[in-house]
């Protein structure tokens, strides 16, 4: 994969390593404390607040080292807490969220918070295509809709906190 | 806060690009719902299957009648057209969200005097055809093995 990314990425290796490490970290420790949160409504309906970390790596970083991060998160987090079935719909929603979230962001058209709300709504339609084709049942396609709202809701909520965290991160983060 | 310190902050973040991908997905979404909603979500399924295998699902708010041969071949015919129908059928009404076997070649004719079904999990089997018509819930949980043959 082509690298993309700002040339003092390259520059400190170490020091890029030892942030994503971090950064990973900091992933899960989201993706744990919304496993602790009651759900707020059918499954599939989450915060996703770890979409933060990965959005900012986005922006921050390459598309190479937020696909990274978020399957090392996704890896961790089903080992730990959500178990292999939650890890594999998490993968599914992770892979189409950061290909569609890295298109838009390469439009330049869109902002940090329209693009998080793009990969929430892809994120649950990835998790959804998973599951109708684990249970071969079309009609878990009803479930459409919902996860639709609510991934723009989450989306938009966790883009704005990644626009507003962003803005107070040193910019020489990596 | 100031309404107009809000619009800043919102323009701050927002791009218009943000907006219009907004307006299309939460379109997409309403279409979504309507088309849903209208296909009759909210009534469940007609689930039928013969043989042992699924071969058609329908909304319970759709009003049909429909034909099931054993062999598997499913005809919207008229009710009174079973000429052409194959032996070992059963003719199967959707009327006001109501769900019956109205005829059937069967020698016991047990699915035809089964009270018609309305409810999720109801079903109607007619065992010399192995047919069972079933209403599942429009989410789809798929349980497809809860009847026994």
């Amino acid at each position: 994969m082509a690298m993309s990314t700002p040339l003092h990425n390259n520059a400190r290796p170490a020091r890029r390593i030892a942030s994503l490490a971090l950064l990973t970290t900091l992933a899960l420790m989201f993706s744990y404390i919304e496993s602790l949160l009651p759900a707020p409504g059918p499954p599939g309906v989450k915060l996703g607040i770890a979409n933060i970390v990965i959005v900012i790596i986005l922006y921050r970083c390459s598309a190479y080292e937020a696909a990274s991060v978020n399957f090392l998160r996704v890896a961790l987090a089903g080992l730990l807490f959500t178990g292999l079935f939650g890890a594999l719909y998490s993968a599914a929603g992770a892979f189409l969220s950061l290909i569609g979230m890295t298109l838009l962001k390469k439009t330049r058209l869109f902002s940090m918070a329209g693009v998080s709300m793009a990969g929430g709504v892809l994120h649950n339609l990835g998790q959804l295509i998973i599951a109708a084709l684990l249970v071969e049942e079309t009609s878990l396609f009803y479930y459409f809709p919902l996860l639709l709202f609510s991934g723009i809701a989450s989306g938009i909520l966790t883009g704005i906190i990644a626009t507003l965290v962003s803005r107070k991160l040193p910019t020489d983060l990596f | 806060m100031d309404v107009s310190i809000l619009l800043i902050m919102f323009r701050d973040i927002f791009k218009k690009a943000d907006i219009i991908l907004l307006a299309v997905l939460l379109a997409g979404g309403i279409f979504a719902s309507i088309a849903f909603a209208r296909s009759g979500s909210a009534g469940g399924l007609v689930s039928i299957k013969a043989g042992g295998k699924a071969i058609a699902s329908y909304s319970l708010d759709q009003d049909r009648t429909v034909i099931v041969s054993s062999d598997g071949s499913v005809s919207d015919l008229d009710v009174t057209d079973t000429e052409s129908v194959k032996p070992g059928y059963n003719t199967i009404q959707i009327k006001d969200g109501i769900v019956s076997v109205i005829e059937a070649d069967c020698h016991n004719q047990v699915c035809v005097n089964h009270k018609p079904i309305s409810h999720e999990g109801e079903s109607i089997i007619c065992l010399p055809h192995k047919m069972v018509v079933e209403i599942e819930s429009g989410k789809g949980d798929g349980d497809v093995d809860t009847i026994a043959q």
